[in-house]
């Protein structure tokens, strides 16, 4: 059959894959593997190892978290995944013989790795994304020393000890060579091939139950799985599971379908290039592609490298933002110094992804704490999410600056030690080990770290959940940069009545800096509203900002449909008394 | 069969593995300058008192160098000899060691560190003296691992110590409880590992969460029961075994947290409501030791005749968050009849809120000489607050000194003692301020602690990489008496006994509250 398949076809389609994994990987889906990356954990500690190995599948999750390491690079990441995939592809070919069956399990694998999607955000330890396809190598690999000396009469009692004992280090991937085996056996009706059958099944049965209750100690269903992502992760568990069993039933039909793909491009080239174009495609629409998940990674890792303006711009491109880009955009603004100029010129109903995942609403709640001088919130939030989604060099990262912050030295090295050890974050480490010691050094290099030194609140229990809307109305008026922070949350929420109440004895901080346009307007609403401008004047808002506003409400009163007002009033996008009325939507 | 060539590669085989075994043999370097400076090492294991059956202490050398030595010498100028490379961590060879210790109770071993430089010198630094006690530690030490401050509940588990080989088994851990109830995030938590002290195989620990309870291993029974009896507004916290009678103390308390937005102290746990409750296990009946509603009463302990109930009583209430730092909690004692089972009027032991602090955790020796309490600013949870010290009491006259030869800037606390009284663990956060750890000193006939030392370990660096606290831990005689597996089948496979109460109920409130300590209810 694979003589039909023209040979230079065939590795024609190859590089093709190989390339377009690649591509696919390494530029559409680089943030998602540096992010990947950053959310995964690994450091070269006996503790740690043993904390992984210990669990079911553990020896493959804990090479898998090694390699993860090398996504910090995406592009070399993504050269590693594709030659591990077109590895895979090769390995299936050469068992079933079928470069049809052999490219949709590569693909499927490949597809698996990119549809994490927001899962990426919680309780995603697993380093699913090469655990995935080193488990299948490993396995298809047992399958085929089987098939090699299958006539042997021990070979397959000796393939099923190795995948019996494989179990307690590579997880489900092992029992693939145990049911191969099985349905091998029945299929070439092998000597003592019932015999055989039945030891493969109940071996696939009977290793997780021994597994969860006398080694692991872990959730059954858990055990399982281990390490593909239990059915919580359902996406990317079904594609994994889909894969698992074609690979351990293709003796049943993947000659078959050979045959039938062979009938169907009978001499036709162009056939066999269309199907592997086809399953590119496929795999490109398949994966995961919400409008905003990409941003969303980028905007985080921008953040993390302080690259404020490149954030905005890359903001700025989206036509709805989540929650999270429009966190972290304000936190780009804040750090910037224009936060009350250009908070309101942007769209405030947020695109709301629903997924199973807890996590996703809180994300840039770490990042909002710290960039607000919440300090100790900051560090609360890194520590919860540490705990809760899993460690991860994002958070370990995130404490050590709050420890830095917070003047504790002992305890941001003790992190940035533990950080050393792992392979490429051990830059990272590096430079903030300087600052342990000379911390004015790192408020040089990030200037906005001055500012949240500076604005630091004083004693002050914060209690509220949702920092996005609430987390500057927590500031007292200690400064003009805390009391305008927290007028600008009560601009935010469009309180117009708790605004006045805070604007009213903050008039004084802003003796000696000017007002912000956006106060400065909603102040004006706020005299329409009382019909008393005396408190107007004391915020130096001219006459010009009063007649401006003044024109827009002028404005708005003669049209009857909000819509249509919206269109006819987009000029003052960015004012604040556009955001009052319209919330940019 | 030629024989002689078959000699001469055994022979040869022989020779290289002597070679090798004579190669790789730690060796102390022939030249080297001496020098008066002390050296620098981490965990700082010198001038101590150690365990005669201590695992290897193990540590790093923190001085700039490629490799490193260590010369252990007792007085009869035997050695034991370690290297390391340049990751500079001397590891000592277990039955050497052990064996050395065994050979030189009561007597001192003098360690020298050689450091070999950039150039090649090997430097001698000043020597330092351990001296080994008469007194063995007890051998396991059980706790909890838990991550320091944080609202929901990650992995959490159970675990015990072999001090002797530094080899760690896990008791318990939310594991499965986790992973089943993913990703609804419900709380499921083990904590309070306790064990009677005269007989150790008795052990008790919590299991917080659906279906939860106290899980009791007594007379090598397991069974769980939910001790949130009669009008108990919550279920049993901090626990005391009698030290002979089948009697538990607990405290019965609401716990908060607090979160800080500034200072280095990140967490303030506290107290809504605390009462004392005495479960006798063999009527399996909860009684009110003291129900009271105008104060707050926790950290019951046993003394060691089991004729006292030590614990900490605060004269005033929790109404609102902010009233956390006015809460002084004092050191009282009340008699108790093993006879009649009653109790007798609470006497004033240590009346700190007269200085404006805080006296919690009180425990008594086990000859019932000393009395150890933590000293803090306010409310009944010491371990996250910096000012936390350790103080002994002098029950012959009641005479209290702060142990400044053990305590640290930050916060020490959750002490226990050895069962021969000469041996005194306590959590202290001294390395990092908000990682606790556990550490070890030896107190004298007068009550004086020797210079602590930090929890020896395989890995010197495996304290400096463990990202939780070790909490609550407690010294054992004998290891944890049934199986991780024992301990699940109870918690998933068995129907939880609810304890009778045996006293008047006098509820005023009804509030909706369970086995768990951090559920969150409003009591007022």
């Amino acid at each position: 059959m694979k003589e039909k398949f023209d040979k230079n076809v065939l590795l024609v389609a190859r590089i093709v894959f190989l390339l377009f994994s690649f591509v696919f990987l390494g530029i559409c889906n680089g943030e998602f593997l540096y992010k990947m990356q950053n959310v995964s954990y690994f450091v070269f500690s006996d503790g740690l190892k043993e904390e992984i190995v210990g669990q079911s599948g553990g020896l493959l999750t804990y090479l898998s978290s090694y390699l993860t390491q090398y996504l910090y690079y995406p592009l070399l990441g993504a050269a590693m995944l594709s030659v591990l995939l077109s590895a895979l592809e090769w390995l299936v070919e050469k068992l079933t013989h079928s470069p049809v069956f052999s490219f949709a399990i590569a693909g499927l694998v490949l597809l698996a790795q990119t549809s994490v999607g927001y899962a990426i955000y919680d309780n995603f330890r697993s380093p699913f994304i090469f655990s995935l396809v080193l488990g299948c190598i490993v396995a298809v690999l047992l399958a085929l020393v089987y098939q090699r000396f299958s006539s042997n009469k021990y070979a397959a009692y000796v393939v099923m000890a190795v995948a019996s004992l494989l179990y307690f280090y590579i997880g489900l991937y092992a029992c693939v060579p145990l049911v191969f085996v099985a349905v091998s056996a029945l299929m070439k009706k092998e000597e003592m091939a019932v015999v055989k059958a039945v030891l493969g099944v109940a071996l696939t049965l009977i290793l997780p139950y021994i597994a969860a209750n006398f080694v692991y100690f872990e959730d059954f269903a858990a055990t399982i799985c281990a390490p593909v992502p239990a059915p919580y992760f359902l996406n990317l568990f079904l594609i994994s599971l889909t894969v698992l069993v074609l690979l351990s039933l293709s003796p049943l039909f993947a000659e078959k379908l050979q045959a039938l793909a062979d009938r169907l491009s009978t001499n036709k080239v162009w056939v066999s290039y269309l199907a592997i174009l086809l399953l590119c495609v496929g795999i490109f629409f398949g994966s995961y592609r919400d409008a905003n998940y990409h941003t969303e990674l980028k905007v985080q890792r921008l953040a993390e490298a302080h690259q404020w303006d490149e954030l905005l711009k890359v903001a700025k491109e989206v036509e709805q933002p989540s929650k999270t880009i429009f966190a972290y955009r304000c936190i780009a603004l804040s750090c910037k110094g224009i936060l009350a100029r250009s908070m309101f010129d942007y769209p405030c109903t947020f695109k709301v992804v629903k997924t199973n995942y807890v996590s996703e609403q809180p994300r840039y709640y770490e990042d909002i704490f710290l960039y607000s001088s919440f300090i100790n919130n900051a560090y609360l939030w890194s520590m919860e999410f540490w705990c809760t989604t899993g460690y991860s060099y994002e958070h370990l990262k995130k404490m050590i600056l709050c420890s830095l912050l917070n003047d504790e030295p002992m305890l941001a090295d003790k992190y940035i030690q533990v950080l050393k050890q792992s392979t490429f974050q051990r830059q990272w480490a590096l430079e903030y080990e300087e600052y342990v010691k000379d911390l004015d050094k790192m408020l040089k290099k990030y200037p906005e770290f001055v500012e949240v030194k500076a604005n630091m609140p004083k004693e002050c229990i914060v209690s509220t959940l949702d920092p996005l809307r609430k987390v500057y109305a927590q500031y007292s008026f200690l400064s003009p940069k805390n009391a305008e922070r927290r007028l600008l949350a009560d601009l935010w929420n469009r309180n117009m009545a708790k605004f006045l109440r805070d604007a009213l004895p903050s008039r004084s901080l802003y003796a000696h800096s000017d007002v912000p346009e956006s106060i400065k307007e909603a102040l004006v609403i706020c005299a329409m509203k009382q019909g008393d401008p005396s408190f107007l004047k004391d915020f130096k808002v001219t006459q010009q900002q009063v007649n401006l506003v003044q024109g827009f409400m002028g404005q708005l009163k003669k049209y009857s449909d909000k819509e249509e007002a919206k269109k006819a009033l987009s000029k003052y996008k960015g004012h604040y008394c556009y955001f009052y009325v319209f919330a940019n939507n | 069969m030629d024989f002689a060539k078959y000699s001469r590669r055994a022979w040869a085989g022989c020779f290289l593995v002597g070679f090798m075994l004579t190669g790789c043999a730690d060796r102390l370097p022939e030249q080297y300058k001496s020098s008066d400076a002390d050296v620098h090492i981490y965990p700082d294991y010198a001038n101590l008192v150690i365990p005669c059956n201590i695992s290897p202490m193990n540590f790093i050398v923190k001085e700039s160098g490629k490799a490193c030595a260590l010369k252990i010498e007792d007085e009869k100028q035997q050695t034991i000899v370690a290297t390391a490379k340049s990751d500079m961590k001397i590891s000592i060879p277990s039955a050497k060691w052990q064996k050395m210790l065994e050979e030189n109770k009561g007597k001192d071993l003098t360690f020298t560190v050689y450091v070999q430089g950039e150039g090649g010198e090997w430097v001698a630094y000043k020597s330092f003296v351990n001296h080994v006690s008469q007194e063995p530690i007890d051998r396991y030490l059980t706790y909890r691992l838990i991550e320091p401050s944080y609202m929901s509940t990650g992995i959490i588990g159970l675990y015990q110590l072999d001090l002797t080989t530094d080899e760690q088994t896990c008791i318990i851990n939310n594991h499965r409880m986790k992973k089943n109830t993913n990703p609804s995030r419900e709380q499921c938590c083990v904590n309070c590992h306790t064990n009677q002290r005269n007989k150790p195989q008795n052990t008790s620990f919590y299991y917080r969460g659906k279906g939860g309870g106290l899980i009791l291993t007594y007379e090598g029974k397991t069974y769980k029961v939910n001790t949130k009896a009669g009008d108990m507004y919550a279920g049993t916290v901090y626990t005391s075994w009698h030290p002979d009678l089948p009697f538990i103390a607990f405290s019965t308390n609401i716990i908060r947290q607090s979160f800080p937005s500034v200072g280095i102290e990140k967490v303030y746990p506290y107290d809504f409501r605390g009462d004392l409750v005495l479960y006798d296990i063999e009527k399996n009946e909860i009684t009110n030791i003291l129900k009271t509603w105008d104060k707050l009463e926790s950290f019951p302990y046993w003394s060691n005749d089991g004729k006292m109930l030590y614990y900490c009583s605060s004269d005033s209430v929790m109404r609102t968050p902010a009233d956390l730092k006015r809460m002084k909690y004092d050191l009282k004692r009340i008699p108790f009849d093993a006879a009649t089972k009653s109790w007798g009027e609470p006497e004033m032991v240590y009346q700190a809120s007269k200085q404006n602090m805080s006296a919690t955790q009180p425990r008594t020796s086990p000859d019932g000489k000393f009395m150890i309490f933590t000293l803090g600013e306010y409310s009944s949870n010491a371990y996250t607050q910096r000012s936390a010290d350790l103080y002994i009491m002098d029950l012959s006259n009641n005479e209290v000194r702060r142990m400044d030869e053990v305590n640290s800037p930050e916060s020490d606390c959750y002490h226990s003692w050895s069962s021969d009284g000469h041996w005194l663990m306590f959590v202290s956060r001294r390395d990092d301020i908000n990682y606790g750890r556990p550490y070890f000193t030896y107190i004298d006939e007068k009550g004086v602690g020797s210079k602590p030392f930090a929890l020896p370990h395989i890995d010197p660096n495996h304290d400096l990489e463990l990202m939780e606290s070790y909490n609550a831990p407690e010294f054992s005689k004998a290891p944890v008496a049934k199986s991780r597996a024992d301990y699940e089948d109870v918690i998933f496979n068995s129907e939880v006994i609810d304890a009778g109460f045996g006293s008047e109920i006098t509820a005023v409130d009804s509030l909706d509250s369970y086995s768990g300590a951090s559920k969150m209810v409003k009591p007022y």
